[in-house]
């Protein structure tokens, strides 16, 4: 009964989030990996260039690797739509170099992140209903 | 490496890339290029310095991502100018200087592809050159190659330059604006 309600629950939520903003073109859903590892990567904390440079290789496993030209290229877009912004002070001013500049997630960023991990859900889900998924019994909480 | 040799290359590789900055948009360059810089340092620091990677091996991935993302940052400032109404002359000298910019890369990867070329491929050819310390003969090689390839990289590049570009611009016209 629970497993029926969680799954319903999704199901609602991906009708009600994810395909309205699908079908009204809106350009956030869903996002492109770069975008979407960087926004994982500023979920925990704010980071600079070459920290989510960093970590987005080590999140996807070293199957999206970042250069600075693609890095600061999807930067500029992320703050042209406002999915990120310039973290106003420097984690530790006194261990870092100046120069840098740190960025965090806005609401929208967050908002936008959650109903992609919503819809990565919604699609483990159904393929786990579909039995695509081989030797696994999924739990999606 | 000596500390000393070390930091000399990073300063190098340094100025390298900031040459490479200036083929960026204006703006671009000016919101982002310091903190494109530092991040470069970094990220030759980790992956030369520490990790042992060669330099050849480092600026194949640099060039890469450059090439890709400059190509890019071009095609979008193109659509923007379109978009804000910019007249053909406008659009026909920017579309110069980055057919001009990209050459300029090109050179620089065909540079770089004809030495890894020459010294992974020439001393297999001709067994014993390096043994001979024939060096004269391998530099020579890659002399010539360097300037054969970068001839084919720029005229390949400019092609590819070209209908980008001209895609971009029949683009962003079919989503002008009635009366824009």
């Amino acid at each position: 009964v629970d497993t029926i309600h969680r799954r319903t629950v999704l199901q609602r939520e991906y009708q009600v989030v994810v395909l309205p903003s699908i079908a009204q073109g809106e350009p956030l859903i869903p996002l492109t990996p770069a975008v979407f590892y960087i926004l994982l990567a500023l979920a925990s904390r704010e980071r600079h260039g070459y920290e989510i440079m960093k970590q987005v290789k080590q999140d996807s496993g070293g199957q999206v690797k970042m250069g600075t030209g693609t890095l600061y290229g999807s930067l500029k877009r992320m703050l042209a739509d406002g999915l990120i912004e310039e973290a106003g002070e420097r984690p530790d001013p006194t261990l870092d170099d100046e120069r840098r500049r740190y960025y965090r997630l806005t609401a929208l960023g967050r908002q936008a992140f959650t109903a992609e991990l919503r819809r990565y859900a919604q699609v483990v889900s159904l393929a786990g209903q579909r039995r695509l998924l081989p030797g696994a019994s999924l739990e999606i909480t | 490496m000596g500390e000393h040799r070390r930091t000399r290359s990073r300063r190098r590789a340094a100025r390298v890339y900031a040459l490479l900055l200036r083929l960026y948009p204006r703006a671009h360059r000016r919101a982002f290029g310091e903190q494109m810089l530092q991040a470069f340092q970094d990220h030759y620091q980790d992956a030369v310095e520490a990790d042992g990677q060669t330099a050849l091996h480092f600026w194949l991935g640099v060039l890469g991502d450059e090439g890709k993302s400059l190509l890019r940052e071009h095609v979008a400032m193109i659509a923007a100018l379109r978009e804000r109404g910019a007249g053909h002359w406008r659009i026909l000298a920017v579309l110069a200087v980055q057919v001009l910019a990209l050459a300029g890369v090109a050179l620089l990867a065909g540079g770089l592809l004809a030495v890894l070329a020459v010294r992974l491929i020439a001393p297999r050819l001709v067994p014993g050159l390096v043994q001979q310390g024939s060096d004269v003969i391998v530099d020579g090689a890659v002399t010539s190659v360097s300037g054969i390839m970068s001839a084919i990289a720029v005229m390949l590049l400019l092609l590819i330059a070209v209908l980008v570009l001209l895609r971009a611009m029949r683009r962003a016209t079919v989503h002008l604006p009635q009366g824009g």
